[in-house]
């Protein structure tokens, strides 16, 4: 993994910072939502202090970028006009295509100019280091860039009018809840909730904290815990035993779940509390029973954005077979080169491209569309079966994600092929295992929570607020208890990186 | 939103208040940083060779077998920048002050707190010296968020200190940490030097801003020592052969070339590297890079043995 400690300045959902942030932020924007002026006013004001706070939330790290957030904004409102005047669809298509070209040009240089100018050197054997840019990577600048994009494209597929309000436009590039890493939203979702008065809901806020604690439970508690391990594998892999490094696999696994839905969980609850409905970004997927389902329950927001703007532009699956192939692998190595420029993201892409072709190629890519043990408590003995090994080639991939090159990806999982490796399935559930306790305890209590949940758009949420409320509460101070057992350690997000 | 008012009020303040009474009672609990700030604040006047650095000094120099009163002011993983800090501290008032000793271990010029993982360290500084670094960065100078210890082992730690008397202060009157003994190593601890050294080797080249930075901090140091008149002795304490068999050469080669060139340039500083010295046998370490107190005994007794040497010629 990339070097992630220059973004230990972020203010990270997880930071002391962001729990003075977050009060002082919503008391001034419902103060502004409860004030004695007319409505119109009120949005406007409300509005641009989201801009206003989300540029502190991201100027924390480094105010600079905020040019950069600003442009790309502007860029694309400007452009979301053009293509409306536009006279004639050539026109239209143009403006649409160069905001995508000046998005996607600002994105290879900051993210991927550095990597092709080294390989190109590396290719034909000469230096190249007068060349590198060196910058750093804006934190965040994948996602708010897709989310500028979406906007022209919908606008050009006149799927959405553009907006000749620029403070509810800027507001939707920067809305800091979402800013960093994502649900990368679309502007048919959550622009409009922009240009609409926003009343406070008692249900919705109390339901985003539900959310927040949950989001806070998967990030310090469960995925905090596992990265101590991890990292300590991962440093010196080579001397490790088979069943050490296949544990440190599993435990990755739950790391980038617990790290990055925490923070969608958390990203979604604070937008709540803003009267603001975010997409989900992920449905339990650790629950699925084959590698498509996995993907549409993984980074939805991500999968959803590349299905409707490249997948199905390109054909889709309704073209012949040889596009078919073609059509998933653009997608998957999109996908995995979107984050970051390594050749491990893009072998990951091609890894997944592999699994799910066959699914596709025979029509089983949707046979699981509904959720797993429906109305039931367990599940059956096949679907266990198949979970289980869905999860398997989850865990498989993640190694070449996680891995800072292929040949340690592939030393790492010919490491685990040695006798005993399937120690680390028992290792796992073992109390005495002193490195690895309590963190199996906390997985165990996500999944199990999160599997009795399943039907449920998060962890923690209540549909009959009166049922077992004092239960709730006290596991909600249970949860609590763990947060700040755990807190101590402050880490940054996974995929601040992307 | 008045309702959410009072829902919200309601299931915090319990943990506000239970949070607030944990920070209070962690910073009522005496550790080594109360200990030495208040040592030096009443005591530096007195002090004659006084002795910074990391854990390599924390545990490797014990200031009473000097031959002249001293006081070792390590920290684990302390780095220049606040042995730099401490001594600007209070160097005003060391009157009797002759010699300081700055332990250059392999990994102290690559070092910075701030990015590591040793970063929640930082807190005591800013706690307990009134540190001015990060003075507005509330997980700095918050001991109930800042420490990497469970709630429970912190609730336990102001238990102990409260019912029992036991505080957190593990050094001796002078600042050698008796934590390190013979007897309690671990298990491998002899074998655990090549992934120690791989932990502290870096990348050179992405630690340049780090390298000079540290640099800059010998470098102040050694300046106000010669406006004190005060003698530097910047020393590299011993490792075990598995760790320094598994050194970076180029890093190794760094550290000796900038603690030489110090020694060259400056006529107030000398440089003892002891890194690979024979005379360091299994038996003074503690593990692969730390000596045990029964080796501090012996790296103090040579480093009196030299100052001395050194005033006498």
């Amino acid at each position: 993994m990339r070097n992630i400690s220059y973004y230990y300045q972020s203010m990270l959902f997880n930071s002391i910072e962001f729990a003075f942030f977050l009060p002082i932020v919503f008391l001034i924007y419902w103060a502004i939502g409860y004030a004695h002026i007319n409505d119109n006013l009120k949005l406007r004001l409300q509005n641009a202090f989201v801009i206003l706070a989300s540029y502190v939330f991201y100027g924390w790290w480094d105010w600079r970028f905020l040019l950069l957030i600003a442009f790309t904004s502007f860029c694309s409102w400007g452009s979301g006009l053009l293509i409306a005047r536009s006279s004639t669809p050539k026109a239209a298509k143009a403006w649409t295509a160069a905001n995508i070209v000046h998005n996607l040009a600002i994105l290879a240089v900051f993210k991927y100019y550095d990597f092709f100018v080294r390989e190109f050197g590396q290719l034909f054997g000469v230096s190249t280091d007068s060349l590198l840019l060196k910058i750093i990577l804006p934190v965040g600048i994948s996602f708010y860039t897709f989310q500028a994009l979406s906007y022209s494209i919908d606008v050009y597929r006149k799927k959405i009018e553009p907006t000749r309000d620029i403070v509810a436009f800027f507001a939707y590039v920067a809305f800091f809840p979402q800013l960093v890493a994502g649900p990368i939203e679309r502007a048919t979702n959550l622009l409009p909730q922009f240009q609409a008065n926003r009343k406070f809901n008692y249900d919705q806020a109390v339901d985003g904290m539900r959310q927040i604690l949950w989001g806070l439970f998967k990030k310090i508690v469960v995925a905090d815990n596992c990265a101590t391990y991890v990292d300590q594998v991962w440093a010196t892999y080579d001397t490790q035993t088979g069943s050490t490094l296949l544990l440190a696999a599993i435990l990755f696994t739950f790391q980038i779940y617990g790290d990055f839905s925490g923070y969608s969980d958390i990203a979604i609850g604070t937008a709540k509390l803003f009267g603001i409905k975010l997409m989900r970004n992920f449905n339990n997927p650790y629950f699925s029973r084959d590698i498509a389902e996995f993907w549409r329950k993984w980074h939805i927001s991500l999968t959803t954005w590349f299905r409707d703007y490249v997948y199905i532009p390109l054909g889709g699956s309704r073209v012949g077979k040889w596009k078919i192939v073609r059509n998933t692998f653009v997608i998957f190595l999109l996908s995995g080169f979107w984050h970051g420029a390594n050749w491990t993201f893009i072998a990951w892409g091609a890894y997944h491209a592999i699994l799910f072709l066959p699914l596709i190629l025979l029509g089983m890519n949707r046979k699981y569309t509904n959720q797993v043990a429906e109305g039931c408590l367990l599940p059956t003995w096949k679907e266990a079966v198949q979970i289980l090994f869905t999860f398997f080639l989850a865990v498989l991939g993640w190694i070449i994600f996680r891995a800072e090159t292929i040949t340690q990806a592939w030393n790492y999982i010919c490491g685990m092929m040695q006798f005993g490796t399937l120690r680390a399935c028992y290792r796992f559930f073992l109390p005495n295992e002193y490195i690895v306790y309590p963190t199996n305890l906390y997985i165990i209590v996500m999944i199990v929570i999160e599997w009795i949940q399943r039907n449920k758009q998060h962890g923690l949420e209540v549909l009959n607020a009166s049922k077992y409320k004092w239960i709730r509460i006290a596991f909600n101070y249970v949860l609590v208890w763990m947060i700040i057992q755990n807190a101590g350690t402050e880490q940054t997000f996974i995929y601040f990186q992307f | 939103m008045k309702r959410f008012a009072k829902t919200i009020f309601c299931f915090f303040l319990p943990i506000f208040l239970g949070v607030l009474a944990l920070e209070i009672g962690m910073r009522s609990v005496p550790n080594d940083y109360t200990f030495k700030n208040k040592w030096l604040t009443e005591n530096i006047s007195h002090v004659r060779i006084w002795t910074f650095g990391s854990s390599h000094g924390l545990y490797g120099i014990s200031p009473r077998y000097f031959s002249k009163p001293a006081f070792n002011s390590a920290h684990v993983s302390q780095p220049l920048k606040y042995d730099a800090f401490i001594f600007d501290k209070f160097i005003g008032g060391a009157d009797s002050l002759e010699w300081i000793v700055l332990p250059v271990s392999y990994f102290t010029l690559t070092n910075k707190m701030e990015d590591g993982e040793e970063w929640w360290r930082i807190k005591n500084y800013c706690i307990y010296y009134d540190c001015p670094y990060h003075q507005w960065e509330p997980r700095y100078n918050i001991e109930v968020v800042g420490n990497p210890l469970s709630l429970y082992k912190q609730i336990k730690r102001v238990g102990r200190y409260w019912i029992k008397g036991v505080d957190d202060n593990s050094c001796d009157s002078l600042g050698l940490d008796l934590g390190y003994s013979k007897a309690h190593r671990g298990e491998n601890w002899y074998m655990d030097g090549p992934q120690r050294a791989k932990y502290h080797t870096k990348d050179l080249a992405k630690s340049q801003p780090n390298i000079k930075e540290n640099i800059g901090y010998i470098e102040s140091i050694i300046k106000t020592c010669a406006e004190k008149q005060v003698k530097v002795l910047i020393i590299t304490t011993p490792v075990c052969s598995t760790y320094y068999d598994c050194v970076d050469s180029a890093q190794y080669a760094l550290m000796i070339e900038t603690c030489e060139s110090f020694a060259r340039q400056y006529n107030h500083v000398q440089y003892l590297n002891l890194f690979k010295d024979s005379r360091f046998v299994e038996d003074d370490f503690h593990d692969s890079d730390h000596l045990a107190t029964e080796g501090a005994e012996k790296l103090t007794k040579i480093l009196d043995e030299y100052i001395l040497t050194i005033e006498h010629k």
